[in-house]
C-alpha cells in the first residue's frame, strides 16, 4: 500500500491527473466522514472535501516523502474545515446567551419553539443528538474528538495531523469529552 | 461531578486505555464506592459510547467528478519551470543557444541593406556593384544584398551574400568557369540564411582559434 502510494503521489507531482483519481478513490470516504462531523451537514462537508483535494493536488510538491500521507491530508480538510466555520459561524451566534442574566442560548429557543422533548425524543436518532452537541464544542476540541471517535486515529496519529504536542492533545480531548457529557446531561434533562 | 480533580482525569485515562491494570483496579473500587464519581463514569461512558457509534454516513457519488473537475490543468509555465528544476544543465544550454540563435537572428536582419568589401575602384549603382574591367582587387571581396557586375580581377575569394553575379560578357562552358576569368580564389554563394549562420560560425570558430592558439 506504501509503495503503490509512494509511487502515485511521483506521478501526481509529474501532473498525472488518473494517478490523483486512485488517491481520491483511497481517501475520500475518510475525508468525508470527517468534513461531516466536522461541519455537521453534507452539502458544507462536500464543498470542503472536494476543496481538501483540490488542495492537495496544487499543494503536492510541498508535500515530502519522510512525511506520512494520510495526517497531511486530514490536516488540509481540518484547517480548511475550521477557516470555514470562521468564516460562517452560525453556531457561535446561536450558542450566545439571549440576555445576560439568562442562561438560555438562542439555540435552546429555537429548540424549545420548535418541537416538545417527546417529538424530539421520537424523531431524532442517537446519532444526530451527539452530532448536534458536537457542533457546539470549540472547534480544537471537536477536531480532536472526530478524528479520535470518528476516524479511530490514536493519540499519536492526531498529534501528528494538528501538529500539536501528544500532551495537549489529551487535553483537548478530556476537555471535548467533559463539555460532551455536560451538554448531554442538559439535553436529557430538558 | 468527580468528587476530586485527580479521579476525573483517572476516568479520561481509562477511556484512553491508559491505565494499568492496578490502577484500574483501585478506581473502579473507588468509584464503587463513590456516588459522585460514578455517575461521573456513567455520564463519561455514555458519551464514549455515543461518540464510538456514530455511524459513516454516505460519500456524495458525484464527488469524485466535481474534484477532477476542479483540478487545475498542468499550466505551460509551471510544466516549463518544473523542467528547469528538474533539469538544470541542459535548460542552461538551451537558453544559451536560444539566445545565440536570436542575436545572429537580429544580426542578419540588420543587415538587409547593400553592403561590401571597400576598394576604391569599385562603383555602385542602386543595388548594383560593380567592378569595372582593368581594375584588380588584392585579397578577398565581400558582397551582401546586391547584384554585381564582375568585369575586373579578384585576387582573393568572393563571398556573395544574398547577391548574384550578373555576367555582362558572353563565356562558353559551365557555370564555374563563369568566375574563373576574374576570381582567381574562391567564389563563395550564400543565399539561405541556416548557410549564413555556417559561414558566420565558421569564420567566428576560425577568429576563436587564432584568438587561442597565438
Amino acid at each position: 500500500m506504501d509503495f503503490r502510494l509512494n509511487q502515485l503521489i511521483k506521478q501526481v507531482k509529474k501532473g498525472n491527473h488518473e494517478a490523483f483519481g486512485e488517491i481520491i478513490d483511497n481517501y475520500q470516504h475518510a475525508i468525508y466522514q470527517h468534513c461531516y462531523r466536522m461541519l455537521g451537514n453534507h452539502h458544507d462537508a462536500q464543498e470542503m472535501t472536494q476543496e481538501t483535494f483540490v488542495r492537495a493536488y496544487t499543494n503536492i510538491q510541498t508535500f515530502k516523502k519522510k512525511n506520512k500521507f494520510s495526517p497531511w491530508l486530514y490536516r488540509i480538510a481540518t484547517n480548511l474545515s475550521i477557516d470555514w466555520m470562521r468564516k460562517k459561524k452560525p453556531i457561535h451566534i446561536l450558542d450566545q446567551p439571549v440576555r445576560e442574566d439568562q442562561q438560555q442560548t438562542l439555540l435552546d429557543q429555537i429548540n424549545s419553539e420548535e418541537k416538545t422533548p417527546e417529538e424530539r425524543f421520537e424523531t431524532k436518532e442517537l446519532n444526530e443528538t451527539i452530532q448536534e452537541v458536537l457542533l457546539t464544542l470549540p472547534t480544537k476540541y471537536r477536531s480532536v474528538i472526530v478524528l479520535r471517535y470518528v476516524r479511530d486515529l490514536s493519540l499519536q496519529e492526531i498529534a501528528e495531523v494538528l501538529d500539536l504536542p501528544v500532551g495537549t492533545v489529551k487535553t483537548h480531548l478530556h476537555r471535548g469529552r467533559e463539555a460532551l457529557r455536560e451538554k448531554l446531561v442538559e439535553v436529557n434533562r430538558s | 461531578m468527580a468528587c476530586n480533580q485527580v479521579f476525573e482525569d483517572e476516568l479520561h485515562h481509562y477511556l484512553n486505555h491508559e491505565l494499568t491494570y492496578e490502577e484500574e483496579i483501585n478506581l473502579k473500587h473507588h468509584i464503587m464506592s463513590c456516588r459522585a464519581c460514578q455517575k461521573h463514569y456513567q455520564e463519561l461512558k455514555r458519551v464514549d459510547q455515543k461518540l464510538s457509534d456514530i455511524k459513516d454516513v454516505e460519500v456524495p457519488s458525484d464527488l469524485k467528478c466535481n474534484i477532477m473537475a476542479q483540478l487545475p490543468k498542468d499550466s505551460r509555465f509551471k510544466r516549463g519551470r518544473k523542467i528547469v528544476k528538474e533539469h538544470p544543465m541542459i535548460s542552461a544550454a538551451v537558453a544559451f543557444f536560444i539566445m545565440l540563435f536570436i542575436s545572429t537572428l537580429m544580426n542578419y536582419h540588420s543587415n538587409q541593406q547593400m553592403s561590401l568589401s571597400k576598394h576604391e575602384g569599385v562603383v555602385t549603382q542602386g543595388d548594383r556593384v560593380i567592378i569595372p574591367e582593368g581594375e584588380i582587387i588584392e585579397g578577398d571581396f565581400i558582397v551582401r544584398n546586391a547584384e554585381v557586375v564582375l568585369e575586373g580581377q579578384i585576387r582573393g575569394n568572393l563571398t556573395l551574400v544574398n547577391s548574384q553575379v550578373i555576367d555582362h560578357t558572353i563565356h562558353h562552358g559551365d557555370q564555374f568557369n563563369k568566375y574563373n576569368h576574374h576570381v582567381e580564389g574562391k567564389v563563395v554563394e550564400i543565399d539561405q540564411y541556416v548557410h549564413w549562420i555556417y559561414h558566420k560560425a565558421e569564420n567566428e570558430i576560425k577568429s576563436f582559434m587564432t584568438f587561442v592558439t597565438p
